[in-house]
Parts: structure tokens; sequence; C-alpha cells
């Protein structure tokens, strides 16, 4: 392991006559952040949709895992599922401004359950949302698709089989938008694809953090999610 | 919020809970399906953001 750079006077991305000029640090202003590392963990700050028709309940818990993780469990029904969404759509995507999305997670069971995680518009049907940029993996196969979508009867392209879950292992999926049209899609950080995400696809509406899972058969499935990341610039 | 289906002794629960975990709308339901309508029901008379 080598020695820090170390800028005693500090670094900036701001011109010397910007308010932050002369602040030490990086203008944190520039982006909008959010990032969730699951060392805490408050039920309302999410909208949550759940469905329980197994008699029994679903769980979401912080649980011990390093580097912080939450550990959502499912009722036991087929299609019983658990769906999060930040309470408050704060991401409009715009042409010019770049905009990312980092996740790591994983599910009990890579085949029979539905998986589904990104940015997406509020709505009680995560699976087959209007609006977002997300990752979506159906019940019956391990495959995975991302899929960009403006108003689900206008726009929406997507491409299929962009990599596969593996059960009780953790994945790293990402996005990129460059802010020009294009969003690359990225899994255990290698560059798989590329998405249009001109006009006619970017979503048009604020959007949120969410994720969830529904299982594919009669069994509690799991999901643990390690990190969410996601960011926009001002 | 959270919105959910629960099984009842006949047919399902939609209840939507605050963020302190408290009822504030309930419906029932005779089967999912129309569990579901519920949901999407309420999810737009409530929805927080």
């Amino acid at each position: 392991m080598g020695a820090p750079v170390r800028y005693p006077f500090g670094v900036t991305n701001v011109d010397s006559t910007d308010p932050l000029g002369m602040f030490g640090m990086l203008d944190p202003t520039k982006w909008h952040v959010f990032f969730d590392d699951f060392d805490t963990f408050t039920a309302g700050d999410w909208t949550i949709t759940t469905t329980e028709a197994g008699g029994g309940s679903a769980s979401e818990a912080l649980t011990d895992v390093d580097g912080g993780a939450l550990l959502v469990t499912n009722d036991a029904a087929d299609d019983d599922a658990d769906f999060f969404q930040k309470v408050g759509e704060s991401f409009l995507l715009a042409s010019g401004k770049r905009a990312f999305f980092k996740t790591r997670f994983k599910v009990s069971d890579a085949t029979q359950s539905d998986v589904v995680i990104g940015l997406q518009v509020t709505d009680t049907t995560p699976l087959d949302v209007t609006d977002g940029i997300y990752f979506l993996k159906a019940d019956g196969a391990a495959t995975f698709d991302v899929i960009c979508r403006k108003n689900a009867t206008t726009g929406s392209t997507s491409a299929s089989a962009v990599g596969s879950l593996v059960s009780d292992t953790f994945i790293t999926l990402a996005w990129a938008y460059d802010g020009k049209g294009s969003l690359k899609y990225f899994v255990d950080d290698v560059h798989k694809g590329t998405l249009d995400a001109s006009s006619a696809y970017l979503p048009d509406t604020e959007l949120t953090v969410s994720f969830g899972i529904q299982n594919g058969e009669a069994v509690a499935k799991t999901m643990t999610v390690d990190y969410i990341f996601a960011a926009k610039e001002r | 919020m959270r919105y959910r289906i629960k099984k009842a002794k006949s047919g399902f629960t939609v209840t939507v809970e605050d963020a302190d975990g408290k009822v504030v709308a309930t419906k029932s339901a005779a089967d999912m399906k129309a569990a579901v309508k519920a949901r999407n029901e309420l999810f737009a008379k409530t929805r927080d953001t």
C-alpha cells in the first residue's frame, strides 16, 4: 500500500472567483449525490410495497455484513414481494447533466425470483413502471435486463440478458448517463453495452432510488443490499 | 408509507401505514386481483411523493 498524495493547501473543482474558491475541499454542491451503505435503516424513509399472501410477514432489517447491508425477506407465497422506493423523487435526468447509478447486492435464489433495482418513478408495480432506468430480472431465469424508459407506452429501450445473477452471490451493477444521449451499463465494473438514452427514451419525470424482490415460487426469498449510489450533475 | 396486502381469514386486507407504522387506511378484498386494484387506488389517494 502506497502513501497518500498530500495537498496541504487543499484541492478544488471551482474557479478562484467562486464563493467556494478558497474552500480547501471539493465543492460538494456541484453534484446531487445519494449514497446508502446501509449502516443504518429507517423504514419511514422509504415507500414500501409489500405483498404477504403466505400468512406470515415480510421483514427488512440491517444484517451483519462487513460494510453494512439491508436484508429483505419476503413472506412465503408465490409472488409475495417487498419493494422499496426512497420517499421523494429527487432525480430528474436531463440532457447536458451526467448521471450515475451503482449498487451491490445479492439474492437467495437467482432463478425463482423477480428482482428490480435502479431509479424509478414511485409506483406500486415496480416490476413494470412507466419511467425509470433500472435493472430487471424476471422469474424463471437468472439473466437480467437493463431498461431505459420514458412513459412506457411511448419510449422504452432495453438490452436483454446483459448478465446473470448467481444465488447468494454479490454482484455489482451500474449505469452511467453521459448527458449526451448514451447510457453505458456495467456488470461487476465491466462495460457490457450502451443504450440509446436520447430524448425519446430518457425519463422526463423525477425518479427515486428503487429496489426489491418478488418470490418466483412459494418459498420466501431474500435480497441483501450492500450499497446504493446515485448521482447527477447539477 | 407502506402499502401492504396481507392474507386475511377470508380474502386479503389492504392497508396503508404511515412512517410510524400506524394504519391510516384499510380496504378488504376477496382475491389478490381485487387487492392489487385496491392497493393501487389507495396509493393514488395517499402517495407521499
